[in-house]
This record gives structure tokens, C-alpha cells and sequence, in this order.
């Protein structure tokens, strides 16, 4: 029978449930083993991406990147973690910045796979469009 | 006065800028993982519909696609348009519609793509509305029976095969024997008949479509005409929906109490293109291949005809659906599905076009399930004797090939058949009315034609309804409008036809 990189990601997470940090290096060092033997350490890249997923999905981690002209200041970047905690409904928030000059002004904001897109851009390409009708 | 109008404009597009707002929305993303053929694997969009529009963003400008696969964690996309600039990683915009087409009015007289979007070089459709291109069909408490009749002016369809509104009648044959031509000459003859039609060519030659439209231009149809066109280079995405954005337009006018009359030309291209989208999807392949809901495809899209009841508007949608069948095998895939879906099919064959007798309809195997209820009372009095002696003589013919000596009742059934297969024949885009139609046939049946020479039929037809045209046209004009053929008019056709028998010098003597 084949097992997916899915079913090694899921398998891994239940076994590393509860578990002290000597007990998780054993695991992971058996399971590196088991792979081995499958002949699937070509997968690992996989299994990790799933891993990650499962693990946010668990402990409510949402990543977010924020997309802006020019580097954000403290305060508007606390403004905007503040409303993604609202609207994400987590507490948890990795934030990754990037800079991108031509959406001109605003943000544009990422998270899970939903977008947020409020740069002054995208609101004159919508103006452009609603006088266009 | 030209003062107050340009304060007219101004004031309009202060009020727009003033009411406009900017309303940024949460969206749904995601990431083309891999793109092939004109289909993209798309990771997230966790919220994505079937059949929904996305949006690709590219770097020369934004690609619309149709979602058509969901799986565990990935959608399978269909790309509408150009794929070549797409690249793994871009991102993906779900839209939150279902893919709809612009409708309106001023649809008529254009030719669009599947999308709505004008190629005949005119501008934009300014639409009125957009409607989905899947909907499902009307239900039975909607609808009723067929009882009104489209004219295709076709005299053998007309007669033999006659077709109601609201009806779904297949047209099937081999390549190159005038499906197309019967189509064509059917929009013809709708002009003054309350009717509107879209022609729908999926995977045509656009030279072919090009002639078409001009053919249409010329005969003045396009003035009641739409032209929906996915040509052999445009990718299959878009020949999978163009009958789809097609019957959407159709029931634009269907909801305001409308007939229409749409030609899907051809469904084998479209079953061809569906198949590669299916099996480029992964979709397990079936009997030639063609994945397993090939018939639902088809069957959902003719299940969109339909004639409503005076509740409901009262409007049709009569679907003729083209196959091209593989050299005469009727019983292939796509052909049996769809002769099984429709109310009948016209079956054009080889032998009869190669023998010169065109339309080469086959009056045997063609079939109309539900149109002669339809047919105006004048036709059906002549045309049920027409179609005794269209099936004696078949009999005949065939038996008489082996014996010399027949009797005389035999003789002149074969003689008169001739003649009718004669009358059958009918040039391309020669439409003819009804009402000519029935005193053509009345004509032959009542034995007006028996002694005129078979090779001078043709020339004695045109004759003789251009004389009743010029000595009686209120004959003409009673069949038209009170749809019967009165003891009185039968008299005088047969009186005026024998006057003008009297003219002729070529009459058989016995």
C-alpha cells in the first residue's frame, strides 16, 4: 500500500502529541528510520509543508504577510495585527514583511488564503472600473 | 443648449465620484502549483465553488478561469484564454460568481465569443443583464406541449419531419452534406416569423463562419441573429462552454416571452473537447474515451428547451443540435446519446446527396417525435397523404428493380413518386413558405403533376405557384393567415393550375 506524504505528516503529529523533548527527538529520529526503510526520504519536503500545516491548524497559528510601499511604522503595523487577530479569530500571528513600491500606498495583507487587499492601486483600479460602467 | 448638456455630464460624473466607494473586501487565494494544456492545478482557495470564476494574475493583465475539479487540496481549473503567459506560483483570485455571459438586446446582430466579448471588430455589450451559463432546466409545472410550428421552409422537413417550437430535433450526417445548409436556410426563413435565433459554431473553421455570417448578412438574418463562435483555434475550455453561454443568451428572450431558435453546430466537436479536458483533469475515460457523464453533458444542455406555458410567458427555445457522424455509423457514442436525448432527428445520407436529390434527407430513418402536433391544418391535410405515397414509393422502388411487367395501379404510383421526390429537391438558401408549400403538395397529391414530364417538375413548380401567385394571391394569403386550405381554394388551385396547364407544350399525352 502507498502512504502519501499526507498520512506520514498526520501520523508524526499524533505521535508527537504530549510528548517531552527527549521522547520528540527519539521519535523523529524513528521515524527518519521508517522513512528510510519505505524508501521515502524523497518526500520529506512534503511531509514538513503538511507537518507545518497540521501544527497551525492545532495551535491556531496563522501566518500573515503584510505587503507595503515603504517600510511600516510600529504603531500602523500594531493597527493592522490588532484587526487581522479580529477577523482571524486567533491570537497567534507570525508577520513577514515585504516591501513592494508599486501598489503605490496602503497594504496589502495575507494570511492563510485570504487576501486583503486595501492599497491605494487596487482602489484606483476599482475607480478606473466604476467610472468605466 | 449643447451648454446644459456638457453640465449635464459633468454633474453625472461628480455624483459617481462622489458616491464611489471603495470597498476592499476579504478574498479568497491561492497558487498555480502546476499549469499544462490550458489546465492549472491551484493550491488554497479553500472556499472555491464548482464552476466558479477565478482570476489569474499575470504579468501582462488577469486570465478568467473556471473552476471544474475540487480535490483534497488542490481545484483543478480550466483556463478561458490565453494560458501561454501563466506561471507556476502566480496567484489566483476567487471571483465568487459562477461564470456568466452578458445578455440583452443588443446582443442581436453580433458575433461573440463564448465570454460575450465581441469579435465581429464592433464595440463592447453594454449588457443589461448577465446570466449564468449552467442553469437548470425548466420543470414540468413550467412548461407544455409543443403546438406551434417553426417554418424552416425546407419542404421535405416541413412536410415529413415537421418541427414544433419549444422541440429539440438532432440534425445528423456524414461531413460535408449540408447539416450546416439545412441550419442556415431554417434562420433564413425565420425573418418576419416572431422568431430569434443564435447559431452556435463550436470548433468551425472561422472561414466557414465568416462565409456563414455573410451568407446571414446578406439574406438580412442578421438583423434577428446572434453568432456565437469557438473556432478550431480557440482552446477546448472555450468550446466546452460555448452552447452553454449560448442557451443563457436564448433564455434571455425566453424570460420575456420569446421564441428562439439556437443551432448547436457541432456537438461531436464539443463531446471531443470535453473529453480532452476530462482526461487532461484525470477523469477516468469511458467507451472512446469520453468520461462518464459525456451523456449528462448533453442531456442537461437539450433539457434547456423548452416551451412555456401562458403563466410563464409563454416563450420557446428550439434547439436543432448538429452530429457529424463518422462515415454513416449511427450507432457510435456521442450520436446514440444524442438521438436518444432529442425529440427526433433528420438523418442525412450519402447515397441520396451524391445522387443529386438535396436536401438528402432520408425521410425513412429521419423521425419528428412531438412536431406534428404543430403543423398548421393546411399542411397536415396534405402532407399525411404525402408521406403514404413518400413510403409506398420507397416500397415500390425497391420491389420494381427485379420485375419488368407491373400492373397499372403499381406503374402509377412509381411515376408519381418520382415526381415527389422531384418536388423534394431544393436548392440552398431557397426557403419557401408555407402556404406555397401546400399547393405544391396539393398539387401532386390531387394528380396535377402526373403528366407533366419528371425533368420539367422543377421547372413547373416555379411556374405555376409564380401564376396562383399573380391570378390569386388571396388563395395564398387565406392558407397564410387562417392556417387551413378551404373546399373553395382547393377548387380554384386546381382550376388555375389547369389554365395554366393549357400554356404548356411539353405535357405527356396519353
Amino acid at each position: 500500500m502507498k502512504v502519501t506524504a499526507k498520512q506520514y505528516a498526520q501520523a508524526l503529529f499524533r505521535e508527537l502529541e504530549d510528548r517531552t523533548p527527549e521522547e520528540t527527538s527519539k521519535i523523529i529520529f524513528n521515524f527518519l528510520e521508517v522513512l528510510k526503510n519505505d524508501n521515502c526520504l524523497s518526500q520529506i519536503e512534503k511531509i514538513i509543508s503538511y507537518f507545518e500545516v497540521f501544527w497551525q491548524k492545532e495551535h491556531s497559528v496563522v501566518q500573515a504577510e503584510i505587503t507595503s510601499s515603504r517600510k511600516l511604522e510600529i504603531e500602523p503595523k500594531e493597527e493592522i495585527i490588532k484587526f487581522l487577530k479580529k477577523i482571524s479569530k486567533s491570537e497567534k500571528i507570525e508577520v513577514s514583511e515585504k516591501e513592494d513600491k508599486n501598489i503605490i500606498g496602503g497594504f496589502i495583507l495575507k494570511y492563510n488564503d485570504k487576501i486583503f487587499d486595501a492599497s491605494i492601486k487596487n482602489r484606483i483600479n476599482l475607480f478606473k472600473n466604476s467610472l468605466r460602467q | 443648449m449643447k451648454n446644459n448638456a456638457k453640465d449635464f455630464i459633468i454633474d453625472q460624473i461628480r455624483g459617481r465620484i462622489s458616491d464611489f466607494k471603495a470597498e476592499i473586501k476579504e478574498q479568497n487565494f491561492g497558487k498555480v502549483i502546476e499549469i499544462n494544456d490550458g489546465i492549472a492545478k491551484v493550491s488554497g482557495l479553500s472556499e472555491a465553488m464548482m464552476s466558479e470564476m477565478v482570476q489569474f494574475k499575470t504579468q501582462n493583465g488577469s486570465v478568467y478561469g473556471v473552476v471544474l475539479n475540487l480535490e483534497e487540496d488542490s481545484i483543478g481549473v480550466v483556463v478561458l484564454g490565453d494560458f501561454s503567459g501563466i506561471k507556476e506560483g502566480d496567484e489566483v483570485l476567487a471571483l465568487r460568481k459562477i461564470l456568466e455571459v452578458p445578455v440583452g438586446d443588443n446582443i442581436i446582430g453580433r458575433v461573440l465569443n463564448p465570454l460575450g466579448a465581441p469579435i465581429d471588430g464592433k464595440e463592447k455589450i453594454k449588457a443589461e443583464k448577465f446570466y449564468p451559463i449552467e442553469k437548470i432546466a425548466p420543470g414540468v409545472i413550467t412548461r407544455e406541449s409543443v403546438n406551434e410550428p417553426v417554418q424552416t421552409g425546407i419542404k421535405a422537413i416541413d412536410a415529413m419531419i415537421p418541427i414544433g417550437r419549444g422541440q429539440r430535433e438532432l440534425i445528423i450526417g456524414d461531413r460535408q452534406i449540408g447539416k450546416t445548409a439545412i441550419a442556415i436556410d431554417t434562420i433564413i426563413n425565420q425573418k418576419d416569423q416572431n422568431m430569434k435565433c443564435i447559431y452556435v459554431a463550436i470548433g468551425q473553421k472561422e472561414s466557414k463562419v465568416a462565409s456563414i455570417v455573410a451568407k446571414l448578412k446578406s439574406a438580412g438574418a442578421m438583423d434577428y441573429t446572434t453568432v456565437v463562435v469557438a473556432g478550431a483555434s480557440d482552446p477546448a475550455s472555450l468550446l466546452y462552454i460555448a452552447p452553454y453561454s449560448g442557451c443563457a443568451m436564448a433564455e434571455y428572450f425566453l424570460d420575456k416571452g420569446e421564441d428562439v431558435l439556437i443551432i448547436y453546430d457541432d456537438l461531436s466537436k464539443h463531446a471531443v473537447a470535453y473529453r480532452e479536458i476530462s482526461l487532461l483533469l484525470k477523469r477516468p475515460p469511458g467507451r472512446e474515451a469520453y468520461p462518464g457523464d459525456v451523456f449528462y453533458l448533453h442531456s442537461r444542455l437539450l433539457e434547456r428547451a423548452c416551451k412555456l406555458n401562458k403563466d410563464f410567458g409563454g416563450g420557446s427555445i428550439t434547439a436543432l443540435p448538429i452530429i457529424e457522424t463518422q462515415a454513416g455509423d449511427v450507432s457510435a457514442y456521442i450520436p446514440t446519446n444524442v438521438i436518444s436525448i432529442t425529440d427526433g432527428q433528420i438523418y442525412l445520407e450519402p447515397d441520396l446527396f451524391y445522387q443529386g436529390s438535396r436536401p438528402a434527407i432520408n425521410a425513412g430513418l429521419s423521425v419528428s417525435r412531438v412536431g406534428s402536433n404543430a403543423q398548421i391544418k393546411a399542411m397536415k391535410k396534405v402532407a399525411g397523404k404525402m408521406r403514404l405515397e413518400a413510403a409506398q414509393y420507397r416500397e415500390l422502388a425497391a420491389f420494381a428493380q427485379f420485375g419488368s411487367d407491373l400492373d397499372e395501379e403499381t406503374k402509377n404510383k412509381l411515376e408519381r413518386g418520382k415526381r415527389l421526390m422531384e418536388i423534394l429537391k431544393q436548392g440552398q438558401y431557397e426557403p419557401m413558405s408555407v402556404a406555397e408549400q401546400v399547393i405544391v403538395f396539393f398539387s401532386l397529391i390531387s394528380g396535377l403533376m402526373d403528366n407533366i414530364p419528371v425533368e420539367k417538375i422543377k421547372e413547373f413548380e416555379i411556374n405555376s405557384i409564380s401564376y396562383i401567385r399573380d391570378n390569386a394571391g388571396d388563395v395564398l394569403k387565406n392558407i397564410k393567415e387562417l392556417k387551413i386550405l378551404e373546399e373553395k381554394d382547393e377548387e380554384k388551385i386546381i382550376k388555375l393550375i389547369n389554365d395554366y396547364k393549357d400554356t404548356l407544350d411539353y405535357l405527356i399525352k396519353d
